[in-house]
């Protein structure tokens, strides 16, 4: 319509402004969307890693579970007078490939009457441990059961 | 810029600025729809991708739950967890391929690091968790893969004789050793492996060297009621030798005598 208008009033060379306008506009248009899409796919990707850093806390927490579970002597001696034990483990996969690692801490400073409890945080991390590409973190407490209440997802990154 | 006019000399639209036109509109609509079909591949891989995260995820927390229970006699799912390995199409997403792999592994207790040292005298837990892998995939590279370790039931302590101890002698000589096996058992009749066992003797002043082997076995090495006026030497007497165990937050003991000649 303004094409016809300014071939009416005869101003050369508008179409051209009003095609680059348009281009323009359509370039923006595809680039907003492509972003979109790219920045979706990069928090898929992201959910995916931190799936597998809850997977390592899971696992850090079912390690330290058993062994309360089942030792006595479990956490050493020393370090239940300290009240605080903590240890790391790598986790491979079937082919023998480090997947990740979980860091594991064994609060037993209320495993006396009457709370008798001990407390498990369990940290899982992908990738470089100094420079995780995902953290992911359970807690849960040991009752004098041995059942595990207040079992919650922490925040990961 | 420049003023294009048309062959009759009045101003407007020429041929050339509508090819121009035409040829720029042409290259913005092509650029535009790459970039949408781009965007559309990216958002379909998007897709994809969290439903791999999704099915691995759902599987892993099957198989945990599976694993918790009781297989209909004494042993528990998780005894037989290395029949899982399998790989095949997910029951409810049957588009995605699910590769299973299970097995009980060994760790060391406390860790890894205090451990792994101490070769074949390592205090080791062999019977405790099960090491599970999920990888979901459309069968091609595109996969999402985790792994995580599954710990064994709990089950509780059989009702009686819950622990028993094992004594390779009931009678020894002065500085004579002997060793001591302790095992605890659940109400299935099995035996609840890896149990830690804490070890004392009584009475304590009597104590000689105590060398715990794997988590349930010791071997006492004797030299209970010395005297020390001339050095060691062992009066006749009687020892009790206690080993107590937790499980399922509950504290058992069992103790034997053992007389010392």
């Amino acid at each position: 319509m303004n094409a016809v208008k300014a071939r009416k009033t005869g101003k050369p060379g508008f179409i051209l402004v009003a095609v680059l306008l348009l281009s323009l506009l359509l370039f923006v248009v595809g680039i907003a969307f492509i972003s979109k899409r790219t920045t979706q796919y990069s928090s898929a990707k992201q959910a995916t890693t931190a799936a597998q850093a809850l997977s390592l806390a899971e696992a850090g927490f079912h390690d330290a579970w058993v062994k309360v579970a089942k030792d006595v002597n479990f956490p050493p001696v020393g370090d239940r007078s300290q009240g605080i034990f903590s240890y790391s483990e790598d986790l491979t996969d079937f082919s023998g490939t480090v997947v990740g690692a979980y860091t594991v801490t064994i609060d037993t400073s209320y495993d006396t009457a009457p709370y008798n409890t001990v407390l498990i945080t369990s940290t899982g991390t992908v990738g470089p441990r100094s420079s995780p590409t995902a953290v992911s973190s359970v807690s849960g407490e040991i009752n004098s059961t041995g059942s595990v209440v207040n079992y919650r997802y922490l925040e990961g990154r | 810029m420049f003023e294009l006019r048309s062959c009759n000399g009045r101003s407007g639209v020429s041929l050339v600025e509508s090819i121009v036109a035409i040829y720029i509109l042409t290259g913005a609509v092509l650029t535009v729809f790459l970039l949408f079909d781009h965007g559309l591949r990216i958002s379909g891989e998007t897709s994809r991708q969290s439903k791999l995260v999704l099915v691995a995820q759902r599987r892993l927390e099957e198989i945990r739950a599976w694993a918790a229970t009781l297989s209909g006699g004494a042993a528990s799912n998780f005894d037989n967890i290395a029949s899982l390995t399998a790989t095949g199409p997910d029951p409810k997403d049957g588009d995605v391929t699910v590769d299973v792999r299970a097995a009980i592994v060994t760790i060391f207790n406390p860790d890894t690091n205090s451990e792994s040292g101490w070769g074949a005298s390592a205090k080791t837990m062999v019977h405790s968790v099960a090491k599970v892998q999920v990888k979901a995939s459309y069968g091609g590279s595109e996969n999402v893969t985790l792994v995580s370790l599954i710990r064994e039931p709990a089950l509780t302590w059989r009702s009686g004789t819950p622990l028993t101890l094992a004594t390779s002698a009931s009678t020894v000589s002065s500085l004579g050793s002997f060793s001591n096996t302790a095992q605890g058992f659940s109400t299935t009749g099995a035996q609840i492996q890896d149990l830690g066992f804490r070890w004392h003797v009584n009475p304590i002043d009597s104590s000689g060297d105590i060398k715990v082997g794997h988590l349930d076995d010791v071997t006492y090495t004797n030299r209970f009621f010395n005297s020390w006026t001339n050095g060691y030497a062992s009066q006749p007497g009687t020892l009790k030798l206690q080993a107590e165990a937790r499980y399922g937050g509950v504290m058992q003991n069992v103790s034997c005598d053992v007389t010392n000649q």
